[in-house]
């Protein structure tokens, strides 16, 4: 009966917080206020364990495809919402699942981790299994250094009960080596596949080591056509329909199935595998799409320089319409220097407060710009007012802030931290 | 190559260029470019032949990490630098490139990463961490000029006694000792201002490209085939201007 007035303190916060109109971390601080052990008395109950899904980008899609593909084969899975990957966050989803005694019915938790919370979260969490996605630079603004991110992934990794997941294409991360009683594999691109990509992995570069291309991976993007894959895991190929286009998609599904095949302690079906992705709507802003007039808006939204590069790559070639915002939600962006936007040969419409320097920018590339509005609603009517396109799709690539902003005005207000 | 041809070096492209420190390389060509004057960059990476011509040198940012591991290699470029300098070439290192050319940077371990010496100064690592928009106005190679762009770091600059800052802040942190930041020397600095710097600050571009080609007997003049550079840049600098009091969060 411990838990019975923490959840019903926690419950009430979070229906208090709905009223006032948004999602918060308060119901699961809350509840970890009056109840510090929640988070491992309801980790404890899941017979098959918890996996942590770490990285720089991804965490979010590929905690979709790996829950997803879990389901297919069976399992019932817990997972936290996009973004609620701190400790008050988790607590918030377990809130939302568990029984007013604090029990749980799932047979096992997918549970997407903020980088520097892991180690601490590996506490109360106890994870059996740990997938190491990325390291890619993002958090240089967070953590200064790319180093010490990839050492907050392998210290947690390292505290996995029984299985580790690894990149065998990450510097910092392929090296990973198994503790006692850990098994370790590892997930991949085919050389020729990440050759066809015009930048590549993006994958932050370990200035320590050297390259070393001997591993194998035991799961492997085998090619990748727009938003269909061939994925090669334990022995069987599986064919998937991507939540949205892009090399990092694929090597996400790759990442994803890889841990299936771990957690199942079996090769996945492929059969379910495809069912499973055949359903997955893109996750929120991934390649997200929303009607705009006769055509769509397709949302991609980026977090840093990596995400940026692979979300460009895999737009269509000369794509049609598109709209670049950014606005200081991303402080600095010094880093657009370093991306490739010769796939765009022209941008329809620049946005946001950093609409100037981005313009700075493509002008140094010698690529058109039509229009540059800083306000973002006066954006999206620009958008709207231009010709229905061949393929009838708006593209919209922006930051988070934008992204949010863009969808109220869109109709879809929705937060991406729901718990 | 022709005669006319502006020779830039980008010292360690990979391990000093994460934020988008191509840029500094980019403007300085196209504004060349758009003059008439056509470049040739030369990439130097670690175990490469050390450069023997050069009209501007750039080093770009990098963790500390990436600082440490050309630290070795970047000892046999000194006596190049030197040469350069007292040719009047400039030599610009921004974040963990003007700590690489520095005497060094002091690590919070209290370990000490060795830098060329090229500029008269020491970096202490262990600062509070600053992350803004930063303001400063220098007279490297001119009149006093405002400039702008972002400070990112978490270390303190300390002059060799009568060594020079490269400008005094308006805006921001800094060297750390409430006034100067980075480091001059001759026609060369290091310094903090991201953004990249020289997109950014198209004046401070010119007078580089000035200095470097001056000494070529080469003539640099801007025209209107660089209005839109200068229109963007402009507008930028207002929207930094507007900003500078934004304070962002680092974890
Ligand atoms: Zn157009």
């Amino acid at each position: 009966m411990k838990y019975v007035i923490p959840v019903l303190a926690g419950r009430l916060v979070r229906a208090a917080a709905r009223l006032r109109g948004g999602g918060s971390a308060y119901p699961g601080r809350t509840v970890l206020t009056l109840a510090p052990d929640f988070l491992s008395h309801v980790a404890s109950q899941f017979e098959q364990g918890v996996v942590f899904v770490l990285g720089s980008n991804g965490k979010s899609t590929t905690t979709m495809m790996l829950t997803e593909t879990l389901r297919a084969h069976g399992l019932s899975v817990f997972t936290n919402p996009t973004g609620a990957n701190l400790p008050q966050g988790i607590a918030s989803a377990f809130l939302r699942e568990v029984t007013v005694t604090g029990r749980v019915k799932h047979d096992i938790g997918v549970i997407e981790v903020d980088e520097a919370f892991a180690v601490e979260l590996t506490r109360s969490l106890h994870p059996s299994t740990v997938l190491m996605l990325n390291v890619q630079v993002d958090q240089l603004y967070r953590f200064f250094e790319t180093e010490r991110v990839g050492t907050m992934m392998t210290d947690t990794a390292a505290l996995a009960t029984t299985a580790v997941v690894t990149n065998r294409d990450d510097q910092h991360l392929a090296p990973y080596e198994a503790r006692p009683g850990q098994t370790v594999t590892r997930f991949g691109a085919a050389p020729d596949v990440v050759e066809a990509s015009p930048n590549g992995l993006q994958n932050a570069h370990d200035f320590s080591r050297e390259a070393d291309g001997g591993r194998s991976a035991d799961s492997e993007v085998l090619s990748l056509s727009g938003d269909r894959a061939t994925i090669s895991v334990g022995g069987t190929t599986v064919e998937v329909r991507l939540p949205a286009r892009g090399l990092h998609y694929a090597v996400d599904a790759a990442a994803a199935l890889q841990t299936a095949s771990v957690v199942l302690g079996r090769p996945v079906d492929p059969a379910a595998v495809s069912r499973a992705f055949e359903s997955m709507k893109p996750a929120y802003g991934r390649g997200e799409r929303m009607s705009l007039g006769a055509d769509e808006a397709e949302f991609i939204m980026f977090k840093n320089a990596a995400s940026l590069q692979l979300n460009l790559d895999a737009l269509p070639q000369d794509v049609e319409q598109v709209m670049l915002a950014i606005d200081e939600g991303t402080p600095d962006i010094s880093w657009i220097y370093d991306i490739d936007f010769s796939h765009l040969d022209h941008v329809d419409v620049l946005a946001g407060a950093k609409a100037w320097q981005l313009a700075l920018r493509l002008e140094h590339d010698g690529i058109p710009v039509h229009v540059i509005e800083e306000d973002i609603s006066k954006a999206i009517r620009l958008m709207r007012r231009l010709p229905s396109p061949s393929d009838h799709t708006k593209h919209f690539v922006t930051n988070y802030e934008q992204m949010m902003l863009a969808r109220r005005i869109l109709g879809h207000p929705d937060l991406e931290k729901t718990a | 190559m022709s005669s006319d041809t502006l020779r830039l070096v980008h010292l360690y492209p990979e391990q000093l260029g994460v934020s988008g420190d191509r840029g500094n390389v980019t403007a300085l060509v196209e504004r060349a470019r758009r003059a008439g004057i056509e470049s040739e960059v030369l990439e130097y990476r670690v175990g490469d032949a050390v450069p023997t011509v050069a009209d501007v040198v750039l080093v770009g940012h990098g963790p500390l990490s990436g600082v440490r591991a050309v630290s070795e290699d970047a000892q046999r470029l000194r006596d190049a630098l030197e040469g350069f300098a007292a040719s009047g070439v400039p030599v610009v290192g921004v974040g963990g490139g003007m700590e690489l050319l520095s005497h060094g940077v002091q690590t919070t371990e209290g370990e000490t990463v060795v830098g060329i010496g090229f500029l008269p100064g020491t970096v202490r690592r262990g600062a509070p961490r600053r992350t803004n928009y930063f303001q400063v106005t220098t007279e490297h190679l001119g009149d006093p000029l405002t400039l702008f762009g972002f400070e990112d770091h978490a270390a303190h600059v300390e002059l060799d006694a009568d060594a020079e800052a490269f400008a005094t802040v308006v805006h921001g942190g800094g060297n750390g000792d409430g006034r100067s930041e980075g480091i001059r020397r001759g026609a060369s600095f290091g310094t903090q201002l991201k953004g990249p710097l020289l997109p950014l600050n198209p004046a401070l571009s010119d007078r580089l490209l000035r200095a470097a080609l001056t000494r070529r007997s080469i003539s640099y003049h801007p025209s209107a085939a660089h209005a839109k550079l200068d229109e963007y840049a402009a507008a930028s600098q207002r929207v930094i201007r507007d900003n500078l009091e934004r304070s962002f969060k680092a974890m």
